[in-house]
């Protein structure tokens, strides 16, 4: 076995002692001001380097940052241009008119209802009258006789599309009312989701209104 | 360099800078994300896996199907994941929060699971019951040229006794009076892949996904229009 | 041999004899039965880890090879080859190099080392244990933390217990100093025992909801590769290249620079592999903006390695382990580089679901630090043991087998990743043509860890002949003279 070949690699020779290490080193870490070639100098690119780092990895970091949303995962989301795309231009006619298919098996597709059993909606005094009373009769229902355009209807049952009924959110609502009061030739306003929203908040749920109910509504 | 307990407390603060800034911000702004309740038909997505279906999540992770397959579809802003049909949309946050695994998957040589559920082949049947079976006993046998290993240990082969069992798995070349039953692993493993669908678009998610520049004319609210879905 | 520094002019405050802290001295006698027990398990799990990589890369391109029997499925046989790697040969070398490399640089005998050895008895046990858990099926799912939950408490434990020792080795330092070197692994410790009690209760114990574990998860990858094995590994290169080069570190001043801003960035550019996942744009955005940021520490402890390796390199013929020592700094700064370039580009997030990132993974940890560790145990064993190295052929052979292996997995999982990156962009490629255009650098990857795999062998024989005595006419060596004190 080679002991004195200190190039012999079963057996590695380090050059230098850990004392040697140590001192050197710690020699080194004193010698702030000291001009010397090889030791002290920091490289001047690596302060122009990281600088630039700096720059790049803030310039990123701002254009990037999502606006820090923890639901937004787009890698190149942007706030900015995002939320103008964001509300889904809903056009609550074409809406309401999809919607009013349910409606159309008693009231029918052309709004005339069924003579005797279910009134029309086309040229309806309810349907364009008063906002307050047909939100209502949609959210809660209708029941007992009604007169619709000169006719009575004896036996209504209509049901109640909101809470304790079919469920439907006040979007829905307000589309395939507003869809129904400019159907048909029928000419009133539309109805906004707000307004169907505070209705029901006011109203809640409740059995079914009838006629001398609605008419005492201001 | 020499004081050692004021390294210490760089040593530390170094790290709970990192844990804070990542790790605890953002358990702190979504970790309690709740499902999100669609007023359309009253139900909270994403859904919970059904019983047989957690079940299956537990075989699909010590399986590791993971190592070949991902469960997120990248946004079709940076990748092709919605053209090839891996999904309608991409992946959101809130798509994972009824998961106590997340098995994001980090290498894609198969294709990406998160909406296999829901995805209709391009040709032949749909990715049903019987399709997952035979794929998983002989993966070739329904995509010629695939590497899969297959996963036949998940099924028994059993001599036919009587009638035929009514979950065998259907063999063109089947050895004349056995069949092929898939093992309760099989059965809750490809509940687990058909449970996986996550078509629901949130209204909030949707709004926050890249929008590319409005171009001119109706080439531009299309490609708007897109993007936006 | 190079000139005397001039500034070695004033003696050390204690007087000690240099005799009783160098070459099979003190230090190196109390240490002798962990650092054998060390060196050999390290060896064991070596073998074994990349048989099953081998092996598992094979089925990645022949996928019916092994797949009748469950407990060697693909699925099963990745993760306990990668656990194998990570919690066997890397923390057993880890612990080895850094407890041998703190001691000496201490001038400390440490406290205890006896019982050292029950910790790294405990220490393998538990990763036995685990790599026949993730074999049964009880892996956590959590990628590079599969290891299953209820072996965690023991790996932590002894975890605690093994750089408890190391630490209070400081405490009775026969030097005043304390070097950079030491520094790196002081800090690797502490990192890691709270990077991995912190993921583990997060993760495992009580698991965050929805995709916080994919951030958990990457946080916790980059302080096990950065913070914990690039740790060990600066922490050894700097004192090994000193060492066998005889050169003092050329940019010192700026070390500790190097030191804070390389343990700040690596908290933060683990969530740059999340690039293309369901997390929140800034986390992913932040990871990118620290891995550019991750280029300053890169650039600064680069240069005080290579720059020294260089200004050394003439010893480089005569050291097997300086050529050891010096591939592992130069894959430093490669992989550190391809680190930060993956972060750049629009669609570097698809590249995150490739061979790519693992390329970039297995660079790191199969090229810089197995590499800057295994020179090291070549400077160390026959310290622990008593006597030189059996065979320099084995040396050799070692060194190229592990070169050539290498080199053919990185090219080969490199260009497997760069070519999945590129079609799976393209949507009229399907997954089967992709297949077929990778499978020849997944070949290439199988070729390479077997041929990683021979090399060890010549390692592990090695290891036993220097180890196991038959004759005890075996000469060992006696504490030769000092080596000089003087660095150029």
């Amino acid at each position: 076995m080679s002991q004195s070949d200190p190039n012999d690699p079963r057996l590695e020779r380090g050059r230098v002692s850990d004392r040697g290490i140590q001192k050197a080193h710690s020699a080194l870490a004193r010698e702030h001001s000291e001009v010397n070639e090889d030791h002290s100098r920091v490289p001047l690119f690596l302060l122009g380097f990281t600088s630039v780092l700096i720059f790049v990895a803030a310039i990123y970091t701002v254009r990037h940052r999502g606006g820090f949303d923890p639901l937004a995962s787009d890698a190149r989301f942007d706030p900015r241009t995002a939320v103008a795309a964001a509300a889904p231009k809903v056009d609550p006619i074409a809406e309401g008119q999809k919607l009013f298919a349910t409606c159309a098996a008693c009231h029918q597709p052309t709004g005339m209802g069924v003579p005797g059993v279910f009134p029309p909606l086309a040229g309806s005094e309810w349907a364009q009258g008063d906002e307050q009373r047909v939100v209502r009769i949609l959210l809660s229902g209708l029941s007992g006789p009604v007169k619709v355009k000169g006719a009575t209807y004896s036996v209504s049952a209509m049901p109640a599309f909101g809470p304790g009924g079919y469920g439907w959110s006040d979007d829905k609502i307000s589309y395939v009312l507003s869809y129904v009061r400019q159907a048909w030739g029928n000419k009133a306003g539309i109805i906004k989701p707000e307004t169907v929203a505070a209705i029901r908040a006011k109203v809640g749920q409740r059995k079914a209104w009838s006629e001398a109910e609605l008419l005492a509504i201001p | 360099m020499n004081r050692i307990a004021v390294m210490l407390l760089g040593i530390f603060a170094v790290l709970a800078l990192s844990w804070t800034g990542l790790v605890l911000s953002n358990q702190r702004s979504y970790g309690a994300l709740q499902p999100f309740i669609s007023k359309d038909d009253n139900k909270a997505y994403p859904e919970q896996l059904p019983g047989i279906a957690a079940q299956g999540k537990q075989v699909y992770q010590d399986l590791g199907c993971a190592y070949c397959h991902t469960q997120e579809v990248v946004p079709a802003t940076i990748s092709a994941d919605v053209k090839r049909g891996w999904g309608e949309r991409q992946s959101y946050v809130r798509d994972y929060i009824r998961e106590d695994r997340v098995l994001l998957g980090s290498l894609r040589l198969g294709p990406d699971l998160r909406n296999i559920g829901s995805r209709k082949p391009v040709t032949g049947r749909a990715y049903d019951e019987a399709w997952h079976y035979r794929h998983l006993y002989d993966p070739t046998s329904v995509s010629p040229g695939s590497n899969m290993p297959s996963y036949a240990f998940l099924f028994e082969t059993r001599k036919i006794v009587g009638e035929r069992s009514p979950n065998a798995v259907a063999f063109a070349n089947a050895k004349e009076g056995f069949e092929v039953v898939p093992s309760a692993r099989a059965e809750s493993l490809v509940a687990y892949l058909l449970s996986l669908k996550n078509a629901y678009n949130y209204p909030e998610e949707a709004g926050k996904v890249y929008v590319a520049p409005k171009k001119e004319g109706k080439e531009g609210a299309d490609a708007a229009k897109k993007e936006t879905k | 041999m190079a000139s005397a520094f001039s500034s070695d002019v004033s003696p050390a405050k204690q007087e000690v004899s240099v005799a009783d802290f160098e070459d099979f001295g003190v230090v190196d006698r109390a240490l002798r039965f962990p650092l054998r027990a060390l060196v050999a398990w390290s060896a064991v799990w070596l073998l074994l880890g990349l048989l099953l990589e081998a092996l598992a890369s094979y089925q990645s391109t022949h996928g019916s090879f092994l797949s009748a029997c469950p407990y060697v499925s693909f699925g099963r046989l990745y993760p306990a080859a990668t656990n194998a790697l990570i919690y066997g040969w890397g923390f057993n070398a880890a612990f080895a190099v850094s407890y041998w490399v703190l001691a000496r640089l201490a001038g400390a005998k440490p406290v205890s080392a006896l019982s050292s050895v029950v910790a790294v008895l405990f220490w393998n046990l538990s990763v036995l244990v685990g790599i026949g858990g993730i074999i049964h099926g009880d892996s956590t799912g959590i990628e590079w933390l599969e290891i299953p939950g209820y072996v965690a408490p023991a790996l932590w434990i002894s975890f605690i217990a093994l750089g408890t020792h190391l630490v209070l080795t400081l405490r009775h330092r026969a030097f005043v100093q304390i070097f950079i070197g030491q520094w790196y692994i002081i800090a690797g410790f502490f990192w890691f025992a709270w990077v991995f009690s912190i993921s583990e209760l997060m993760l495992v114990f009580y698991p965050v909801r929805g995709t916080v574990q994919a951030i958990v998860s990457a946080w916790y990858v980059q302080g096990l590769f950065g913070l914990w094995f690039g740790s060990i590994a600066i922490g050894a290169l700097y004192y090994f290249i000193p060492k066998l080069t005889g050169r003092t570190i050329r940019y010192y001043t700026l070390a500790i620079i190097g030191f804070w801003s390389y343990g700040i960035f690596n908290g933060w550019i683990g969530v740059q592999r999340l690039a293309a996942s369901p997390v929140p744009v800034w986390v992913q955005t932040i990871g990118f903006a620290a891995s550019i940021l991750a280029l300053a520490p890169l650039a600064v402890i680069s240069l005080n390695l290579l720059t020294t390796v260089f200004k050394g390199f003439s010893e480089i013929k005569g050291s097997a382990a300086l050529k050891f020592v010096a591939i592992g700094a130069i894959l430093y700064t490669i992989s550190g580089l391809q680190f930060a370039c993956s972060a750049l580009g629009e669609k570097s997030g698809i590249a995150q679901l490739t061979f790519e990132a693992r390329s970039q993974i297995e660079l790191g940890f199969l090229g810089f630090f197995t590499f800057s560790v295994l020179g090291g145990i070549y400077y160390l064993l026959p310290r622990a043991a008593g006597r030189a190295w059996r065979s320099s052929g084995l040396i050799t052979l070692h060194w190229l087998g592990s070169v050539l292996g290498l080199v053919l997995l990185y090219v080969g999982t490199l260009l497997a990743g760069t070519t999945q990156s590129v079609e799976l962009a393209d949507a009229s490629i399907n997954l089967t043509q992709i297949f077929e255009h990778i499978s020849g650098f997944l070949t290439l990857r199988t070729a390479g860890f077997g041929v990683l795999f021979l090399a060890q062998l010549a390692f592990a024989l090695n290891i036993a002949r220097t180890l196991i005595v038959i004759r005890s006419s075996e000469v060992s060596i006696q504490p030769s003279t000092p080596a000089l004190e003087v660095l150029s």
